[in-house]
């Protein structure tokens, strides 16, 4: 059975420190996992989210996008990965798959990309929810 | 390790073998792996 809550590292306001705060475990929607983190590396990129150096940060959010951690439970349709496989969460948490960079193999480039950390939680917390459409393996 | 473009297509990336945590964290950062 799964924690029903979570401590996390968050940032609340441009520019302040990190707080630490009790947050629900989020649940694992459709072709998503929930992840037991086992670590979480700091970037240069994760301080720009911090110092309001990218914009329209939504607020509060957890930073943290070098992740790397277990599965702690699987949602609805995912058949990649099970429960205590080690996996990892990059930057980039989610894309169209619809626009002509997407199209062309090139999400990295997705105009609606979302990226882990800044607009979806990361990795500062002991549990990060993340999407799970295919398998690569290393 | 391979796969290091294609990952890109994923959002949660599935090591086969077993990986230092700490030591692995930061290479998923800007696709030098995943």
């Amino acid at each position: 059975m799964s924690a029903e809550t979570m401590q996390a590292m968050v940032l609340e306001r441009i520019g302040a420190a990190l707080e630490p705060c009790t947050r629900p475990v989020p649940q694992p929607a459709a072709g998503q996992v929930l992840i037991k983190v086992e670590a979480c590396a700091v970037c240069r990129t994760d301080l720009h989210v911090v110092d309001g150096e990218l914009p329209d940060i939504p607020l509060p959010v957890v930073p943290g996008h070098e992740i790397v951690g277990r599965v702690e439970h699987c949602g609805e349709g995912v058949q990649s990965v099970t429960t205590g496989d080690q996996v990892g969460v990059p930057w980039l948490a989610w894309t169209c798959r619809q626009c002509r960079y997407c199209k062309r193999g090139q999400e990295n480039l997705c105009e609606q990309a979302r990226f882990t950390g800044y607009q979806v939680d990361g990795g500062y917390a002991e549990y990060v929810r993340g999407v799970c459409r295919l398998r690569v393996a290393f | 390790m391979r796969n290091t473009c294609v990952a890109y297509a994923d959002y949660v990336l599935r090591f086969d073998e077993e990986v230092d945590p700490v030591a692995t964290a930061p290479l998923l950062c800007a696709g030098l792996i995943g």
